[in-house]
Parts: C-alpha cells; sequence; structure tokens
C-alpha cells in the first residue's frame, strides 16, 4: 500500500483520531472511542500500522539534532570540484582564488581561505578525523520545485504532495516511537524546537499526545516561562496563589479543544521553567571539555589545553545549546534547529560577501559541536545540516546565485572514539560527483550529478532518519524513497596523508 | 391650524434633510463592495438579535481587529436599574456607526499627530516600525486610523514586506513601504497601482535581489502561481538588466537602460520585452484581485475550512473589489468574521483592544521597547512576530509554541494586567472609578466584561470573593482604603483572566467560550 493510500486509510476513523490510533500506548484510544468510532476500526487501524511499518528497537537511541538552513544554501562551499568550467560559463567572475590549486581551494574542493574562507579547512579536518561525511548529490528528480515552500514542506515533512496538513519528520518519530511504546510516559521534552514552529513538527490533520509536542526554548536558555509574584495575591499560606491556578486550570481543561495551543502552552509551563532552571544551573557549573585537537605551539610545548569554544555569534550559540541539552537531557530525541534571524541562505545578490561568513561560522560552530559530543561519549548524536535546494552555480548580474537543485548534506557526529555509533552510519566520507549543466552566460546554470556518481533525493534524509530510529521500512513513511546508503556509497575522499 | 400646517413643514423639511444626509452617507457607502453570500455583512437586525453580551463580543472584535477597544461602560448602560446588561445607545448602533466612520477623515488630524509626539518617543533609527502603531493607537476610527492600520497589515504579509531582517534592506525600506502604502490608499488608488508601485520599487528589489528571484517571487506572491517555473527565465530575460548592487554601493537598484532586453519573451501567455511590461503583465492579470483576496481571507480565518474560505473569497471577488479598503471592510464586517470565526489574536489586537477597554496608558517609551529586537522585555521579535521585518511577512497565525506565547503571557498579564513589571504602562484609578457604582459581584462582573467581553460564572464569581475575602484578611489589608482595596481586588481578577486560553482568542460568538 503506497504512503497516501495508508494515510487516507487511517483518515476514515476521523482526523482528529488520526495520530492517536497511532498512539497505542498513550491511553488515547478510549478518547477515539469517545468519538464514536468503532473498536472494529481501531483495532484495524493499530493492526494496519503495525503490519506495514516493520519496527525494531535501535540498540543505540539516535538523538537527531536538525539544522535546517532556510533559504536553499549554495552547495559551492562544500563542492568546488567544478569551479574552473563553472567561472569559465558564468555571467560574472569568480574570485580566482578558487579556483584549483588557488589558496581557496582545498585538496577535496571544499571553499578554504582561512578567515576569510567559507569553512573549507574545517571541513577537510572534520572529514579526516571521522566527524563529518558530505553528500553532495542530494538532487531533486522527483516534481522538482525551486520555490521556497513547496521545497521546505516536502523536505521537512520527507516526503511529497501539496497538502499542507501532512506530518513533518518530527510527528511522524513520534508516532512510530508511541506506538511501539519506545517513549516512556516520563520522559521529558523528547522534541524540542530552538526555532519557534517549524513544518518539521507539523501535526498534520490528527492530534499529537502532549508530552510528545514540542516545546521550543531560546538558545541563551531564557526562562520566561517563570511568573513573577503578583503582590496582591502575596499571602502567608500562598492559598489565593492556588485557588487561582486551580480555578485557571480547570478553565483550561474546559476549553482544551477549541484553544489547544494556548493551552498546552500553560499546561507545560511549569514544567519548562523548572527543567530550564535545571538545565542552566547544571551547565553554570559545567565547564566545555578540553580540545582533544589541541597541539601546543612550538615554543610552547607546556602550553595548557584550553577548553572548546563555540563561536559567540551565528550558529554558535544555538549549537551549544542544542548539544548541552542532547547531553543533559537523552530524553530529547529530535532537536530542531532554523536560522530564523541567523540570516537566510537565499543568496540571490552578493553571493561572495555574504555567503562564505556565514558558511564558516557554521562549520566552526558544528566543528566544536563535534568535539563536544566527543568529548562526552555521545556516540548517537546525529547532526544534519541541509535546506531547501541547492542553487544555481552561475553569477547573476546582482552578484549572487538563484535558486537551483543540487544541494549538500553535511551529516556531523561524534568520531568512533566515543564509543558504538547507530549501525548504518558512516562518517569521513565525502559522496558524490558532480557536472555543471546549462548554457554559457545564461543564469540557469547548476549542477547535477554524474552518470556514475550516487544521488538520491532529499527525502533520503527523511528515510535514514526513520531507520536510525529502527524503522527497517522507512519507504513507507516517504512514499517510497529509501534511506541513504551510508555504507555502501562510494568515498570520494582524497587522503591528505596518501 | 396654521401653526399645525407650519409644524407639519418644519417637521417634513427636517425629516426631508436628514434623509439627504442619509442618501449621503449611504451614497458613500454604496460605493463600497457588498458581499451577499458566505462574505453578506452582518446585519443590523441578527445583531440587535443577539444578547447584550454577545453584541459587546461583536463589537469588541471588531474593534480589536482595528486595535482598537470599547470600554465596557461605552457600550452598555450601567446607569440603569436593570439587572440584566442593557446596551446603550452607541453600543446598538456601534457596527453601522464604525463603518460610516472608517470612510470619513480626521478635521483635525494635527491634534492627533501631536499626541504621538507628546506621548511617544522613538529610537531615531527605528521609528518607522513603532510609529504606525502610535498612529493606530492615538488616531479615533476614521479613515485616517483604517489606511493606517491596512498599512500596517499589509506591510507585515509577504504581500509588501520591507523585509527589514535582511542584510540588502533597512528602516528606511520600512518607512518607504509603509507611507506608500498609506499615501497610495489615501488617493483610493487601486489594488492594482498599488501593485505595480511596489514591483517597481528599490524596497521590492532589495528584497527579492535578482531578476530570476524577482519575477518568480512576484508571480508567486501576486498571483498566487507555484509552478510557473518555464516562464521565470524568460521573465527574468525581460529584467536582465535591472540588479542590485552590492553592499558597498548602497544596494541601489540599478536600470541599466543600455542592456534593455529587446528580444520578446513569452511569460505568462504574453508577449513582453520589458521589465516594465513584465510588471504591467502580472498586476494587470486577472488573478490578482482573487490571489489577495485569497490571502487576505486565510489570514482572517485561519481555522475556517477551507470549503467556507473559497465562498468567502467567491463573494467578495463577485463584487469587484478596486481597493483594498474594499477586501477588508467586506472580511471585517461580515457575519462569518463576526459571528462564526475562531482565531487566535495576534498581539497587538489582544493587548491595543483591552488597554483601550481599562484606560491603560503607556509610557513614552512603550512602542520603542515593544519593537526592540535587543530589548529584555517581551517584544514582538520574541513572540515571532516583528514589525515589518521578516522578509516572506509574519505567520498567518499568532505563533503560539511554547517559547512565544510565554513572551505573550507574560506581556499581557505582567505589563497591561496584574501590574507586575510595569516598564510600559499601566491602568489605574480612572479605570477604577468607574467601577464604584457596583458591589463586590458586580464589579467582579465588571472586570470580566471588560477584557473578556462576558460575565464571570458563578464557580469564578465565589472563587474570586472567596480570594478577596483571604488576601483582605491578611494584616494590613484590613485597613487600606476603598481604592486600594479595589485596585488590588483587579490585579487579582485580571492576574486569573491573563490564565485563560479564550483571552488569546476569539472565540465564535455562536458557539460561547466553553463549549
Amino acid at each position: 500500500m503506497r504512503r497516501r493510500q495508508f494515510i487516507k486509510s487511517l483518515g476514515m476513523f476521523g482526523g482528529s483520531i488520526l495520530i492517536p490510533s497511532m498512539m497505542g500506548g498513550q491511553g488515547l484510544i478510549s478518547s477515539a472511542s469517545a468519538a464514536g468510532v468503532s473498536s472494529r476500526s481501531l483495532i484495524n487501524a493499530r493492526a494496519m500500522i503495525q503490519g506495514e511499518i516493520d519496527y525494531v528497537q535501535p540498540a543505540v537511541m539516535p538523538q537527531i539534532i536538525n539544522v535546517f538552513l532556510y533559504g536553499g544554501p549554495s552547495e559551492l562551499a562544500g563542492n568546488l570540484s567544478n569551479i574552473d568550467d563553472i567561472n569559465a560559463n558564468s555571467q560574472n567572475p569568480y574570485d580566482t582564488r578558487l579556483f584549483e590549486g588557488g589558496d581557496r581551494h582545498t585538496l577535496n574542493h571544499f571553499w578554504g581561505g582561512g578567515g576569510n574562507g567559507a569553512g573549507g579547512e574545517i571541513m577537510e579536518r572534520m572529514i579526516a578525523k571521522g566527524r563529518m561525511s558530505v553528500y553532495r548529490t542530494i538532487h531533486r528528480v522527483d516534481d522538482d520545485s525551486k520555490a521556497h515552500r513547496p521545497s521546505i514542506f516536502s523536505n521537512l515533512t520527507g516526503m511529497l504532495g501539496e497538502d499542507d496538513m501532512r506530518p513533518g519528520i518530527a510527528t511522524n518519530i513520534a508516532s512510530v516511537l508511541s506506538a511501539n511504546n519506545v517513549i516512556l510516559p516520563e520522559a521529558l521534552f523528547p522534541f524540542v524546537t530552538f526555532e519557534g514552529e517549524s513544518v518539521v513538527f507539523n501535526r498534520g490533520s490528527g492530534d499529537v499526545p502532549l508530552q510528545l509536542r514540542p516545546i521550543s526554548l531560546n538558545q541563551n536558555l531564557r526562562n520566561p516561562f517563570q511568573r513573577p509574584d503578583n503582590s496582591a495575591l502575596n499571602s502567608e499560606s500562598d492559598q489565593a496563589r492556588e485557588v487561582i491556578d486551580a480555578l485557571a486550570k480547570t478553565m483550561q481543561a474546559n476549553g482544551k479543544a477549541r484553544f489547544t495551543k494556548a493551552v498546552d502552552a500553560f499546561t507545560k509551563r511549569n514544567e519548562i521553567a523548572g527543567f530550564i532552571d535545571n538545565l542552566s544551573s547544571k551547565l553554570e557549573n559545567n565547564n566545555l571539555p578540553l580540545d582533544p585537537d589541541f597541539v601546543p605551539p612550538a615554543d610552547d610545548p607546556g602550553a595548557d589545553v584550553p577548553e572548546l569554544q563555540y563561536p559567540g555569534n551565528g550558529f554558535g550559540p544555538r549549537l551549544r545549546a542544542a548539544i548541552n541539552l542532547a547531553i543533559e537531557n537523552p530524553d530529547s530525541l529530535f532537536i530542531s534547529l532554523g536560522n530564523q534571524g541567523l540570516g537566510g541562505w537565499d543568496d540571490h545578490n552578493s553571493a561572495q560577501d555574504d555567503y562564505p561568513p556565514r558558511m564558516r561560522n557554521l562549520m566552526q560552530s558544528l566543528e566544536v559541536a563535534a568535539k563536544h559530543l566527543e568529548a562526552r561519549g555521545k556516540s548517537n548524536v546525529v547532526i544534519n545540516v541541509f535546506g531547501d535546494f541547492g542553487r544555481n552555480v552561475n553569477l547573476n548580474n546582482s552578484l549572487g546565485w538563484d535558486h537551483g537543485n543540487c544541494q549538500n548534506l553535511f551529516t556531523v557526529g561524534a568520531s568512533a572514539s566515543a564509543g558504538e555509533s547507530i549501525p548504518g552510519r558512516e562518517l569521513g566520507k565525502i559522496v558524490g560527483k558532480t557536472y555543471r549543466t546549462g548554457k554559457t552566460s545564461e543564469n540557469r546554470q547548476y549542477l547535477k550529478p554524474t552518470d556514475d556518481s550516487y544521488q538520491c533525493e532529499p527525502f533520503a534524509i527523511a528515510a535514514s532518519i526513520y531507520k536510525y530510529f529502527g524503522v527497517q521500512n522507512p519507504e513507507i513513511l516517504t512514499g517510497g524513497y529509501s534511506a541513504i546508503d551510508e555504507t555502501g556509497s562510494p568515498n570520494e575522499w582524497i587522503d591528505p596523508n596518501a | 391650524m396654521i401653526i399645525n400646517r407650519l409644524l407639519i413643514i418644519i417637521i417634513t423639511i427636517t425629516l426631508l434633510a436628514c434623509k439627504v444626509d442619509e442618501l449621503t452617507l449611504d451614497s458613500k457607502l454604496s460605493s463600497e463592495v457588498t458581499p451577499t453570500a458566505e462574505a453578506g455583512a452582518l446585519s443590523k437586525t441578527n445583531y440587535k438579535n443577539l444578547t447584550a453580551e454577545q453584541q459587546y463580543q461583536v463589537a469588541n472584535k471588531l474593534a480589536g481587529s482595528l486595535f482598537q477597544g470599547v470600554p465596557a461602560d461605552e457600550f452598555f448602560d450601567f446607569d440603569s436599574n436593570s439587572k440584566t446588561l442593557k446596551v446603550s445607545e452607541s453600543g446598538k448602533n456601534f457596527l453601522e456607526d464604525t463603518r460610516a466612520q472608517l470612510i470619513v477623515r480626521l478635521d483635525n488630524k494635527g491634534r492627533f499627530v501631536n499626541a504621538i509626539d507628546r506621548r511617544h518617543s522613538f529610537d531615531d533609527v527605528r521609528r518607522p516600525t513603532a510609529e504606525p502603531l502610535a498612529a493606530i493607537r492615538e488616531f479615533p476610527i476614521s479613515r485616517d486610523m483604517f489606511e493606517e492600520w491596512m498599512a500596517y497589515n499589509l506591510a507585515n504579509t509577504i504581500l509588501f514586506s520591507p523585509a527589514e531582517e535582511i542584510e540588502s534592506a533597512n528602516y528606511v525600506d520600512v518607512q518607504r513601504i509603509y507611507d506608500g502604502l498609506v499615501k497610495a490608499m489615501s488617493k483610493d488608488t487601486s489594488i492594482r497601482d498599488i501593485i505595480f508601485a511596489h514591483m517597481t520599487s528599490q524596497a521590492n528589489w532589495r528584497r527579492f535581489r535578482s531578476p530570476e528571484d524577482n519575477t518568480r517571487e512576484m508571480i508567486e506572491i501576486y498571483l498566487g502561481l507555484f509552478d510557473r517555473d518555464a516562464d521565470v527565465p524568460k521573465a527574468s530575460i525581460a529584467c536582465k538588466n535591472w540588479y542590485l548592487s552590492d553592499g558597498d554601493n548602497g544596494y541601489e537598484l540599478i536600470k541599466d537602460f543600455g542592456e534593455e532586453n529587446n528580444e520578446p519573451q513569452k511569460v505568462l501567455d504574453q508577449w513582453i520585452t520589458t521589465c516594465e511590461d513584465f510588471y504591467q503583465v502580472v498586476a494587470n492579470h486577472p488573478l490578482v484581485i482573487p490571489r489577495i483576496t485569497t490571502y487576505l481571507v486565510d489570514r482572517f480565518f485561519p481555522t475556517t475550512s477551507s470549503a467556507k474560505r473559497n465562498e468567502i473569497v467567491k463573494d467578495i471577488v463577485a463584487q469587484n473589489p478596486i481597493r483594498f479598503h474594499d477586501v477588508f471592510t467586506a472580511i471585517l464586517f461580515s457575519e462569518e468574521y463576526l459571528l462564526n470565526n475562531e482565531k487566535p489574536k495576534s498581539f497587538e489586537e489582544a493587548f491595543f483592544n483591552i488597554a483601550q477597554r481599562i484606560s491603560w496608558n503607556n509610557t513614552s517609551g512603550f512602542l520603542n521597547d515593544l519593537t526592540n529586537p535587543r530589548s529584555g522585555s517581551p517584544t514582538l521579535h520574541k513572540m515571532k512576530q516583528p514589525a515589518m521585518a521578516l522578509k516572506l511577512g509574519r505567520f498567518k497565525d499568532q505563533p503560539m509554541d511554547s517559547l512565544s506565547f510565554a513572551y505573550y503571557h507574560s506581556a499581557m498579564r505582567e505589563r497591561l494586567l496584574a501590574r507586575v513589571n510595569n516598564n510600559w504602562g499601566s491602568w489605574g484609578d480612572d479605570f477604577l472609578r468607574k467601577g464604584d457604582i457596583f458591589e463586590e459581584e458586580e464589579y467582579i462582573n465588571f472586570l470580566f466584561l471588560s477584557v473578556l467581553s462576558r460575565q464571570a460564572s458563578q464557580v469564578e464569581l465565589d472563587t474570586m470573593k472567596s480570594v478577596f475575602l483571604d488576601t483582605d484578611n491578611e494584616d494590613g489589608h484590613a485597613n487600606v482604603n476603598a481604592l486600594t482595596l479595589r485596585r488590588e481586588q483587579t490585579r487579582i481578577v485580571f492576574d486569573y483572566i491573563s490564565q485563560l486560553p479564550e483571552l488569546y482568542f476569539y472565540p465564535s460568538v455562536n458557539n460561547g467560550v466553553n463549549q
């Protein structure tokens, strides 16, 4: 059964119980029954789900940090392999230092340049150390859209379609894990966002139990959830405050169906407030680990090993918060970061000026994150970085890149030294070969995979995530797209020591 | 007899005069679109058939949507001896009075501009994002206020956002776009002409910054076509001589007429050559009015079924709206919006509505702080709805994720209602004095009406009274004066109300709150 039919068939039980009918362990079947759906239908729904999705609880439960680069990031920082040809055909010229042999073109065709580059040297290091793999050929073929909205929707829901109500990747994970009783009732905040609302948490047309709904946190772990005292309610016994709060809770419960989001927010407020306080005080007392790659300078061989340091701006604080959360709260299974407020990636103009520092900041932050995970033995954390789509490689007359197709996936984590990792996962690779296509001096020129290159659709990223969580047939959830072949795909990496 | 005849003549003349005035007003009104089906206006009869409380809910739904508020003591006749709520004359005529006021200019606008200068202070650079809210707050309901409100709404959508958040745009673009909209609407400029002027502006190119980007987005934004990928390269050829300079050169829109395209391109089934040709095709496209209407209907009816929204759009479009005023008025006065629609309130709708109802006075720095991305207050940025900043416009719904909502709630509770932190402003004794005529239970109901547009339930009354008793009996409280006591009681009731989800939503008036 194709996934669309599968989901549609569940819809016959009523939109409001679509997801609850999948949440076998959450006591929601009773509420579905109250909705007047026959028990036979509910039994059938559960049977269908359990029959369709082949689930095996993984030996290593992953924690995913999803970094979505809204706007569609250019792939060039991670793939300058065609730059000479690109420049020869571009409407406007590239910086000559990017050409092969130039001082901003690294061995493995990354966009280097040190403090002025796009993080290429960092990428080289991370791959050499087994902390990252780069997939250069995440290539959209089916229903190839170059519009932001459909691309964001399909990449963060893991499937094609026009229905804005389809569930996001995180919601699907919640459904599957809950249906298989993997998430314990006492698990604290399994789904977290540092970017506010995101399509990746789309609920779809169903309902998601409160425990599995995302909470949003501030990257600095600020705590607006605390409620300052109202002196008018001060009393020695605190009874007045309790009485008011109790009545408010009752009224909130009465309005639940109609004001769900506000009710959720009120219900979780206390819990979140306490959680942040707890987390903040833990972190205050914990220094960051020492830099495992530190090499003392020749003139100071006894120099102290410095602590790791995240960049103080851009992605640094947000990744720091996400990594600390993943370490201190293993219950947090899916953490979403976007770049809202951090500069979009929609580089239609002035690209050679604006794009490199942003990319460099991202790579600096990712490198520290990987080392941080390594030092804490967190081999189960996966950081995925991708966006709407790649970009044209022609420099247009505003000296930018318009919407393209082929994009990179940067997947980051602790190296093997951190311990047993997720089965089937492999870091330290560069996968994919590309060529330029399009007419000379025309705008629409972009990269495509060569005929002999590994390639996959963006939905393969979602399929890989589902697989990490134990779904053996993720195609069911992506409409036929399989996971990335991490171990079987050819490695194009050039070892600098070889 | 002669006196009687004279009287009759005088009365007749008077009546005729009234009729002429009404006709004048009616003829002005009749130039507006008047949908008759799904978007049909809430009639006077249907409004009057609502209960007093429901009429008040409708009035504040309308007023709140305009960032205004109708105080309870203006809407109800509290002086009457009746035990049930009695709607005052102004309350009974609220809908048609408001509709009439929205097309009448202030004849003393300068005075209200003075009030803005005296009551608000702004950061010089960020002024353009705060000043519109000051204008909306200080102007009485009028055409002038409505134009400011429409411009503020439009500049917060993907249709006209100045995208201040991106590198190539700045507060000057905010000013230009906002002022441009207000000015155009003051001249009754058509939707199509406003769109054309915007598309050809530098501010638009600072948001969508290359020929391909700009042409693609114009097709998507103003026509709702997301699958015209084949048209985009051809449109970008027509616009090939327009481009944005880099940051060092000030992100200026350059039109290189020496490089203008002269090869005809077929775009959207029409032949064009230049960039202006392209923009003309878009602005004059038959899809523009349905697209704009659809977009605005989607924003105001986010929880309504798509089938129903389509019917509303169809009804409005069938009336051939020309101006933004036509579309907004049709939406706001529709029975569907006023009676049936449920939606989260935007921060502005909730805060400014209640502020006016409880005589909340702002500090001079309030709006500057609210719109300051670096402030430690619960700002619009922290609620994920910064003013006129987001490249793709604000989310259609007020974000209700836990973090955004925490800031929203904090602003409502601490800065507006319970007076916990006060650097924005406060309600004061003038509001409390309105309750002097009430006994305790009546006063509690007055507070509920003033904020939630409903009276308290029995459980709520009993609970509030028991808490009053509890706190009144605390040491020191027994000796305070009546006004102070009322102040503390108000803070208690408002604190409670701040925790009710209905405060943050417009419930359906027909369904009531707790159904």
